[in-house]
């Protein structure tokens, strides 16, 4: 049996504060303190942030969903219902929403449900299994009314998405319409010929 | 056959084989995903017995949500249980003979339709005029309870406004659990309610309402508070 214990009385000398309006932003001024990269690197950590940090974050995350029951059912089953809205002392104190328990989960849920759900992102569920194809460019906005830089910009966006771990065919997402500007043309091969010479090693 | 009858029939054998399906997925992972670290809520219970008397509580009662939020607690709780009223009230159009304790609840369950509309009414009515709860309340948030509500209006309707061939309905489910199919009346607001509650069948296990598994496999809820007296090893922390 666990040991004998009293439970102290709540609220005996404390005043209750009412809970604040929310103020967005209200912390946007405050950034976390980094340590320097000297002492990182002693305890086994990287200097610096990495390169690729956001497919590691991913990947990490993904092995905290699996070896946490309690992780999973809490990011599946949150309903929102506002019971805890009230009740962290750092939203109270600082009135940030993004402090009220459910609104910080949420930010780690987004990505549990963008990359590890059904519904989420097939590419990274199903990427070292099936080749993608198409969706390499929206016709209907960038490449015929966008400027050459974000022609380049949003295919080698894709190309690298897509052509992670596997195959891609890339291929615009409608038909080329007639009055796409030819430098537009131009900046879409460019990237494509950037991303196969970078995936050959040539580094074209 | 008509095609309406095709359609609505296919309809149901697909949103059940889906929701059994991706419920059943759902819980084959919470269960195989390990709990690694001993981490019940306190004050917690330190038996077995303890663990099972407050997963009851949680589940008849709501008891954290009433111990955290009240006006939450009183909507909540209306909307379950109305439901679950209606739900058992609607298990009348797949038996034959009726139980009879379906039977016993018949009038119940016209009270708990309206109780469960007034619980859905609340929670969306706080989800509008709170700060907070508007602030974490999304797109999806408000087209469950839009769902839930059509449900309940289309049901409500079916009582109130025009009233379908419930016999026939009955046919055409007792044909579908028997792989007889019997045509579907023809009621509009019946066509709406039915085809509202498929849509609910298919987004129940890729939506929050895994919640409702979910509750079961919490280990902040049905773990013991015994970590002295039993070394608790799972996961990473077995290796």
């Amino acid at each position: 049996m666990a040991a004998k214990f009293d439970t102290p009385e709540l609220f005996k000398n404390i005043e209750i504060i009412d809970t604040p309006k929310y103020e967005a932003d209200s912390m946007a001024h405050s950034s976390p303190f980094v340590a320097r990269p000297a002492h990182n690197e002693f305890l086994g950590f990287p200097g610096e942030l990495v390169d690729n940090w956001e497919e590691k974050a991913v990947t990490r995350l993904g092995e905290l969903v699996d070896g946490s029951r309690a992780l999973r059912t809490f990011l599946d089953s949150c309903v929102k219902c506002g019971a805890c809205t009230d009740k962290c002392h750092y939203y109270l104190g600082t009135k940030d929403p993004l402090n009220m328990p459910v609104a910080r989960q949420d930010l780690m849920r987004k990505v549990y449900r963008r990359y590890f759900t059904l519904s989420g992102n097939l590419k990274a569920r199903f990427g070292d299994r099936l080749v993608f194809w198409g969706g390499g460019i929206s016709t209907q906005t960038t490449l015929s009314f966008g400027s050459p830089e974000e022609v380049e910009a949003e295919a080698s966006r894709n190309l690298e998405v897509f052509g992670r771990d596997g195959g891609f065919v890339f291929a615009p997402d409608q038909n080329i319409q007639p009055t796409v500007p030819i430098e537009n043309l131009m900046a879409l091969l460019r990237a494509v010929a950037t991303a196969r010479g970078r995936r050959q090693g040539t580094g074209v | 056959m008509s095609f309406l009858t095709i359609t609505y029939a296919l309809l149901f054998y697909v949103a059940t084989a889906l929701l059994v399906a991706g419920l059943a997925r759902k819980i084959t992972q919470y269960a195989k995903t390990p709990a690694p670290l001993k981490i019940p809520t306190t004050p917690a219970p330190v038996t077995r017995t303890g663990v099972v008397m407050r997963m009851f509580r949680e589940l008849v009662f709501f008891e954290s949500l009433f111990k955290s939020n009240k006006w939450i607690w009183i909507f909540g709780w209306m909307f379950h249980y109305g439901m679950f009223l209606v739900l058992a009230r609607h298990l009348r159009y797949f038996t034959d003979p009726v139980w009879t304790w379906v039977d016993l609840i018949q009038p119940f369950g016209m009270y708990a339709a309206f109780a469960m509309s007034a619980g859905l009414l609340g929670l969306w009515v706080r989800r509008l005029v709170v700060d907070r709860v508007r602030y974490i309340t999304a797109l999806s948030d408000h087209l469950m309870l839009a769902l839930l509500f059509a449900i309940a209006g289309t049901g409500l309707m079916m009582d109130y406004v025009t009233h379908t061939d419930i016999v026939s309905v009955k046919a055409f489910f007792l044909g579908l659990m028997y792989f007889d199919w019997q045509p579907i009346p023809t009621n509009p607001v019946l066509l709406a309610h039915l085809g509202l509650v498929a849509s609910l069948m298919i987004i129940f296990p890729i939506s929050k309402l895994l919640h409702a598994p979910g509750l079961f496999f919490m280990p902040t809820r049905n773990q013991v508070d015994n970590p002295r007296e039993v070394r608790h090893t799972a996961g990473w922390t077995a290796e």
